[in-house]
């Protein structure tokens, strides 16, 4: 048998089994079937012609998402034709000054309606964290920012989600303050 | 611990960050504080109800077509396009057994989609390594490209443009090393010309399909802001690079056809 089966059995064995995570990582942020199909190709290609170099027995879909990171980051960066701009954000991310509880009932239309409505950084890293389960590293690594911007971003990303379904719970109750606030 | 250093740590410890003697100092906290206890609760039910909500959306979901396919393109792209092996230099010597024996050679085919994928490779390493460098890992010098991706890419770490046919003045080398882009490897030289500079990508083919075999020089459409010329040398393709105008790129191509055959040959 020749090596190049034999490596396409491995990356097929390794890499395969998390193509739909892929593909719903790539579907939330593209919003397009279409653009999600062509960056998930696009990041199995690449890693498939950089298998030799991932680390067996560490996290596979740590090291895909990073690939598909650097693809989205260098695409957008094409289309836009200039380095992303610093994330002010970051620098004010201890200013939530009030967080609602999270409501006792939370439905899967309040909750992907909340994400929505957070801004594109912070759902990255919600995502990355509380979905795909990856650690600070590995999201430090996918996203090419350091740590400490990790867990800012993760703090203040949850707290815009539970501010956001806190408002959604106002205006389905009615009520013109949050209860059960600690 | 109290209850603001508790909340201030509620993060890390739900994504199970933190060291084991910290997480025990939140759990002893959390068992004599009802606040901070329905607090962090809230938060597990937060990002549990946020994972569930995700995993569970149909407009998320991938289209069971669509992985039929991609499985498929990804097999025959890991059969037919030539990509790093560690066992490559063994493959000359097999080919030339097989050749022998059997008198069939067996050959890595590339199909015209290859060879245009390959040409939008060399551009795109192009913008992206000599250009504004956003590679995914640092290129590293011909020689340890030699030992890695190709040996012809060490034969190259010597090559120079002719300059006999350049009117326009100096070229200059400015660079040489082996870069990886989208999985692809070039061997890459870096030349500045008017002060601009222009890519020579060394990309291997694979041997025994003839249609792409061309002793001349031919240019190519590879949008933006670039323009193209590609030849051919001993199975692999060359391809030089630029936002000079067209008539500069085929003038620089011309001048390194020659050595860069040479190199390759080891001549």
């Amino acid at each position: 048998m020749s090596d190049q089966p034999a490596e396409w059995d491995a990356f097929e064995a390794e890499a395969m089994p998390h193509a739909e995570r892929l593909f719903r990582l790539a579907m939330w942020f593209e919003r397009d079937r279409q653009a999600a199909e062509d960056l998930v190709q696009d990041t199995l290609i690449q890693a498939m012609g950089s298998f030799h170099r991932y680390a067996r027995g560490t996290n596979c879909r740590a090291w895909l998402v990073t690939i598909m990171q650097h693809l989205r980051s260098n695409r957008r960066r094409a289309k836009a034709r200039h380095p992303v701009v610093e994330d002010v954000d970051d620098r004010i991310a201890e200013t939530v000054a009030f967080v609602p509880a999270v409501p006792t009932h939370l439905t899967d239309e309040d909750m992907l309606a909340a994400l929505e409505r957070v801004p594109e950084r912070y759902q990255e890293i919600i995502l990355l964290s509380d979905v795909e389960e990856l650690s600070y590293r590995e999201i430090s690594d996918a996203l090419a920012i350091p740590m400490g911007t990790v867990m800012s971003r993760l703090h203040r990303g949850r707290a815009m989600l539970r501010l956001e379904l806190g408002q959604s719970e106002q205006t389905r109750t009615g009520l013109g303050h949050n209860k059960g606030a600690s | 611990m109290d209850c603001r250093e508790a909340r201030s740590l509620a993060d890390s410890y739900l994504s199970e960050q933190l060291l084991v003697e910290t997480n025990h100092a939140i759990v002893a906290h959390l068992e004599r504080c009802p606040s901070c206890r329905a607090e962090f609760d809230g938060l597990r039910r937060l990002r549990n109800a946020t994972r569930t909500a995700v995993e569970g959306a149909r407009h998320l979901q991938m289209r069971p077509e669509f992985g039929i396919e991609l499985r498929a393109r990804l097999r025959a792209s890991a059969t037919t396009a030539p990509r790093w092996n560690p066992l490559r230099h063994w493959l000359p010597i097999a080919a030339g057994l097989l050749l022998v024996v059997g008198g069939v050679a067996t050959a890595a085919w590339l199909s015209p989609d290859a060879a245009e994928r390959l040409a939008h490779f060399a551009a795109g390493d192009h913008q992206n390594c000599a250009l504004t460098f956003r590679l995914l890992e640092e290129p590293i010098n011909l020689e340890a490209g030699g030992e890695r991706f190709d040996p012809a890419f060490a034969r190259l770490a010597s090559v120079e443009p002719s300059t006999a046919t350049l009117s326009g003045g100096a070229v200059r080398v400015a660079e040489r090393h082996a870069c990886v882009f989208e999985g692809q490897p070039f061997a890459h030289v870096v030349l500045i010309y008017k002060g601009v500079a222009v890519s020579v990508l060394v990309a291997e083919r694979g041997t025994g399909n003839p249609w792409w075999r061309r002793s001349t020089l031919r240019t190519l459409a590879v949008g933006g802001d670039f323009h193209m010329a590609e030849f051919d040398s001993a199975d692999h393709a060359v391809f030089v690079v630029s936002t000079l105008p067209l008539a500069d790129v085929q003038a620089i191509a011309r001048t390194m056809m020659q050595p860069v055959a040479n190199a390759i040959a080891g001549t």
